[in-house]
Order: structure tokens, then sequence, then C-alpha cells
């Protein structure tokens, strides 16, 4: 690629609309591919894709729509050459998990800013322990053992707490809707 | 399948989705988790939502949780390892940032690794953790000719507080709530620890400053500061609860701290100790009496009352009573700081449109060398397809005009708004900056330092706040954060004018407690509570 001001435009195009539909399509994808590694080497290889495919995209059109398209036929590349356990769901999971995720973009936006919202509404140290259990790659039973309690009521904690955003959620979306 | 309570539903799919996650899903839950994902259409919607909260989950993640007391994970500079989305400075020239494709990438990559790093280290911490708890033990285990099994730690406390901890020894880092054993040391490099004994009294650890636990009520302090509170649990610790561990050097079962030149015994009280390099012994009393002496010395030690200090010097081995004075008071933590919210102000928070918000001012146009600094108007948001609609329970939009009517392209107009922080423990501010700018924000500055802004679009829709954390750049008292926003794009072409307007959400935490201010509190309290006790 060029540096011409072009090319820096499109490039910068490229990155706001990569940047706004960054969560939704990373929840599109790990909805498909539901393992956090190989989720994350679809992501990764569908916005290289995105990128190098970016010139025959329409600007008038839907980016979200057009990179869920992409990323869809990047899953199943994936799937093809996968010999590894998120690839061994049905095509026909596949497809009815992408027709549903596919309906939620819309409620991408509104579900991010409702989980904000419910997520200050946690005790801090409840939000302490669903940090230690997604800020990295460690499983609930490594965070239970790094943290020196047992397993069982870690993953009990820490369904209780997932439980409650869901609850939450649901909530602040339903008024959202409201009005 | 629907004949499953809605809680037995969720319940299901959590431990089928995280295992999966996890990448532990077995054949049977696969074989399952497809079943009720492919035939119950209320199962996929559900599934569906859990995995979309689960990615940004993961994504909030990425940033230091506001509020978090071990901070070790937050190794940033200026924050730039928790931003999920490349980060330029965003430079006030016209030609904008130089900007390349492969920084998208590689600064995913680099996120990978540095989240790699903070994991490793996580690792190599809780390693270390564990490792200093069996060491102890190994080393007892060692002595022991009776037995061949290792000896269960003996916990005498717990930790209960932790303020931006950062360590000297990695190998003594812990966690808030993880158990004290006989033994442990804790090296801070800086930050607030508090233990609480089983017995009841409570040290407050200021790093730096190296402590070991030596017994069910007491400690060495190897270097830097303390304060210890037995105060209002005086039974507990004198009497027989209290048993000193058998190897501890400290046969007394009062509280007792130890340094290299003194040993410091309570007698009822709340008291602070500092050791200097040279393991020269101050000591500070703030209620009660202690008793301080010499090693070896039992006989030759002095009694201190409240509001007297001691100072011991280990090259004459002396025991020297100092002037008391405010600033040996105002030397001690006597009380965990506590994390408070700014008080600050979303754009347009509370007010109408059309209102002037006093909380916000436009105080420079690039294109007017004779701009008057007035009052920001909150605007109408009247371009739904455009602009997020004005919420004044929120954030509304704030322009120097009142209906996103066009004012003149290719000029910078800066807002500001101003916050007060007092008694603010150094470094312990943080500023959670949510914004929209029609058309872009050039610059941010706090108290005149440049903030690094993340990468962001010029041209609407203007929905989805930019959001970044500050935790540099605060002082105490009056803070001042201006906002630069650009109007203009390539786009519009020789268009002259155009909307402009700011968007500003501000959640801004801070620790509070400086020395001199909790002395005061405490002291008002203590009169206050004695005043009850008279009464009574």
């Amino acid at each position: 690629m060029s540096s011409s001001p072009d090319n820096n435009a499109r490039t910068r195009q490229f990155v706001r609309l990569l940047g706004a539909h960054e969560q939704e399509l990373s929840g599109y994808v790990i909805s498909l591919v539901p393992n956090w590694a190989d989720a994350d080497e679809v992501i990764q290889e569908t916005k290289l894709r995105l990128w190098e495919q970016f010139d025959h995209f329409d600007a008038t059109k839907d980016f979200g729509a057009w990179a869920r398209a992409i990323a869809y036929f990047m899953v199943l590349a994936y799937r093809k050459r996968s010999q590894r356990a998120s690839a061994r769901f049905s095509q026909r999971f596949v497809e009815a998990v992408s027709n549903e995720a596919a309906s939620l973009a819309t409620e991408a936006y509104p579900l991010r800013q409702a989980l904000n919202d419910c997520l200050d509404k946690l005790s801090q140290a409840a939000r302490e322990l669903l940090w230690a259990c997604y800020a990295g790659r460690e499983t609930i039973k490594d965070v239970a053992i790094r943290l020196g309690r047992s397993v069982r009521g870690t993953q009990r904690a820490v369904a209780n707490i997932r439980a409650e955003l869901q609850a939450c959620i649901e909530k602040v979306m339903r008024k959202e809707k409201m009005r | 399948m629907s004949e499953q309570s809605p809680d037995d539903r969720l319940c299901e799919l959590q431990v089928l989705a995280d295992a999966s996650l996890a990448g532990e899903l077995t054949d049977q839950q696969t074989a399952r988790l497809e079943r009720l994902v492919s035939e119950d259409r209320d199962f996929r919607k559900l599934y569906v939502r859990y995995m979309f909260v689960s990615w940004n989950l993961r994504s909030w993640a990425k940033f230091p949780l506001p509020g978090a007391d071990d901070e070790d994970v937050q190794t940033s500079a200026e924050g730039a390892d928790f931003q999920p989305s490349p980060l330029i400075r965003v430079s006030p020239s016209v030609e904008g940032p130089s900007f390349s494709i492969q920084s998208l990438f590689g600064a995913a990559v680099f996120s990978y690794a540095v989240s790699a790093l903070v994991v490793s280290l996580a690792i190599l911490g809780a390693w270390a953790y564990k490792i200093s708890h069996v060491q102890p033990a190994l080393t007892k285990t060692a002595r022991s000719t009776e037995e061949n099994v290792l000896p269960e730690p003996v916990f005498v406390g717990r930790i209960t507080g932790m303020k931006d901890c950062r360590w000297s020894d990695p190998n003594t880092r812990t966690l808030i709530g993880a158990s004290v054993p006989l033994e442990r040391e804790y090296a801070l490099s800086s930050g607030l620890m508090e233990i609480s004994y089983a017995g009841g009294a409570k040290v407050i650890l200021e790093g730096p400053c190296t402590y070991k636990i030596e017994s069910s009520a007491g400690g060495f302090l190897a270097l830097g500061k303390l304060t210890a509170n037995i105060s209002g649990q005086r039974s507990a610790v004198s009497g027989q609860q209290a048993k000193p561990f058998p190897l501890s050097p400290l046969p007394s079962p009062l509280f007792s701290v130890r340094t290299p030149t003194a040993i410091i015994t309570d007698l009822g009280t709340e008291f602070g100790v500092e050791v200097g390099t040279d393991g020269n012994t101050f000591s500070h009393v703030y209620q009660g009496t202690v008793k301080v002496e010499l090693p070896g010395q039992p006989d030759g030690g002095v009694v201190l009352r409240e509001r007297e200090s001691v100072q011991v010097s280990g090259a004459t081995k002396r025991l020297m009573k100092v002037d008391q004075s405010q600033a040996d008071a105002g030397k001690f933590y006597r009380r965990m700081p506590a994390r408070e919210r700014i008080k600050m102000f979303n754009t347009g928070h509370g007010l109408a449109e059309g209102d002037a918000d006093p909380h916000w001012q436009v105080v420079a146009a690039s294109n007017d060398p004779d701009f008057k600094p007035r009052p920001a108007v909150v605007s109408i948001a009247n371009r739904p397809s455009q602009f997020r609609p004005n919420d004044p329970a929120r954030a509304q939009w704030i322009s120097t005009v009142p209906d996103l009517s066009d004012v003149p392209n290719n000029a910078t107009y800066t807002f500001r708004t101003t916050f007060e922080l007092t008694d603010l423990l150094p470094g312990s501010a943080k500023l959670r900056v949510g914004f929209l700018a029609d058309n872009s924000v050039r610059a941010m500055r706090l108290n005149g330092r440049e903030i690094t802004v993340p990468e962001h679009g010029h041209l609407g829709p203007f929905f989805d706040p930019v959001r970044f954390v500050v935790d540099k750049g605060f002082v105490e008292g009056s803070n001042v954060l201006e906002i630069d926003v650009f109007n203009g794009a390539p786009e519009s072409g020789s268009s002259v004018a155009s909307p402009m307007a700011l968007l500003v959400e501000l959640e801004g935490t801070m620790l509070r407690g400086g020395r001199e201010s909790v002395v005061k509190i405490s002291d008002e309290e203590r009169r206050a509570n004695d005043g009850k006790e008279d009464k009574r």
C-alpha cells in the first residue's frame, strides 16, 4: 500500500468502520467458534481478509453485514482445515447460530451499553472476580487456584455473577426498548 | 428442554459455554450443546447473547479495573497496553497523525503480547506466592525428625486492604483476602497494605517496607513504616487467645513490633513505627501507651504515652524521647484510604437544551484571536440519524450554538472543565473518559499535559463514544481538562461551515486519605466516641 492521501483516507475509513463493528464481529465469530483461542485465530484472519477485500466494499452498504459475510466464510474455512473441538459442531449448528447472531447484531451496541451499566452495579468484589476470570487466558479453575479458593465455590460465584449480569442486562434493554 | 426452569437453563448454558470457551468440552457436552442450540430457539438466543457478553467481558477486562486495589498488572506507560484499539498521539497538525494499517494488526499483536506478559507475571506471582507459602513449611519439615510430612501452615490473619501496592520483591506479593501464614514476609516498594491479625490487631504497612509475620501477635519490621492499631481489641490480643508462635523470638503475648534496633510492645494502643535504611527506629504513639526497649535489654526501655515519640539509634544503642509534634503524627497512615468518586460533570448534565453549561466553557477558537471565553451551550440534537440523543440524566451535546447550526470549518474549538481533588493520595486518581465529537478531538490536555487519545473517526454518525482511561497528570486542588474539537473534514470539500459539538462522559475515582486529614478525622471521631462513652 502506498501512502498517498487517497490510501490514507481509505485506511482511516477502514479503521473507523472496523473499530465501530469490531465487538459485534467478534461476538458473531465467538458464537460460531466457541473457543477463545480458535476464535482469536479466526477473528485475526477475518480482519486481514476484510482489509484485503476492502477495495470491493461498497461504502453505501452496511459494513457490519459485509464483515459478517466474510467472517462466515472464514469460519467455514477454519472448520474445513481444523480438527479441534470447536470445529466439531455440525453445519446445522453453525447456520442456526449464524442467523441468530446476525439478528443480534443490531442489539450489539445497546447490549454493550447495558453491560457497562450493569458492571457498574456489581459489587467491587464481584467485579474483581469477573475481571480475574476474563482478563487473561486463565480458566476459572486457574483463577480459583491462584486466589486460594475452592474451584467449585469460585465456579458458583462466577455463575451467580453472570446470572446477575444477565438479569440486569435484560432489564436495562427492556427499559431501553420502552423508551 | 422447555421443562427446565430459566435458572436451570442458564446454569446449564454457563457450564457448557464456559467449558467450550476454555477448550474443555467433552464429546458428551458437545453433543448436548449442539442439540440444545440447534433445536431450541430460546436456548439459541440465550447462547448467542451469552457469547456476545462473554466477548465483551473479555474486552472490558483488558482495561484496568477501576477501584481495584492490587494493581500490579497495570504496568502501563500512559495506559497504552490497556487500549484495545490502536493508539496515536493526536497531533494538532493539519495533516493529522501518520498511520499505517500495520499498526492496527501490530497493535493487536502487541496487546496480546502484553496480555501474555501480564498473565505470565500473574502465574509467576501465583507460583511465587505458593512457593513462599510452602518454603517456610519445607524448612520446618527439614528440621523435623519426628514426621516426614509437610506441616500445615499456621495462619494468623488475613490481608484486609490493599491500595496501589507494588512489590520490591515479587515473591512476596499477595492478594486481598489472602490468609497470612506465620513467617510470611511482605516487601512493598509502594502502596498500602492492611493485615488484620486473628487476635484483632490491625497493621497498615506503607511501602517501601519489609515486614515479616513472626507471631500471632506481631512481626519484624526490617524497613519502612507501619501503623498498628490494637485499640478496642485489647482483651483478644493480650489474653489467652493470642498465643505466640513457638518459633517467635517475641515471647510476649502482647502485640509487639520488632525492628533491627528496638522492640515496641503494645500496652493498649495505636502507634506508628518507622525503620530507616540505617536501621534506626522512630515510633510515635497516637493512643494509649507502648513500651519501647532495646533488643536484649528488657529492663532499659521507655514507656511512651499519647503523642509522644522516640528515636532509637542503632549506632549508639540509645533511646531518646523526641518532641511530639503534628509532623510526627502526620508520618503514618492510621486508616486505609477509601476510593471515592471525583465530583465532575458530564457535558450538559441535568440541563435543558439551550441552557448554558456552568461546568463547561468554550475558551478558544483558533479562527478568532479575540474569542472571549464563554459557557458552552447545550445543543439540541435535532439530527437523530447522526447524533446520539441528548440524555440530561447522563450527557448531552454542547457547542457554541444551541441548535447544531453551522459554525466555521477548519477551526479548533477548545472546551474546558475543571474539578477539584482534595486530600488526594498521589498517583491514585483515575479518570474514565468517553467522548463523541463532531468532527474530531484533535488534542486533550489535563493540567496542560497532553493526553493520548485513541484513534477515532471524524464522520458521523456519532453514537458510540470513544473511551479510554487517564491515570496520570492529576494534581491536588484544581484540575483543568481541555479538549480541542476540530470542525471540518476533507469530505466537506469547499464547504465553509458545518455543525460542531462535543459530548463527554467522565467517571473519576481517587483515593482520599492524606495523613494529616486522617489524623484530624480520627481524633475528632475519637473525641466523639469518647463523648458517647462518657454519656453512657
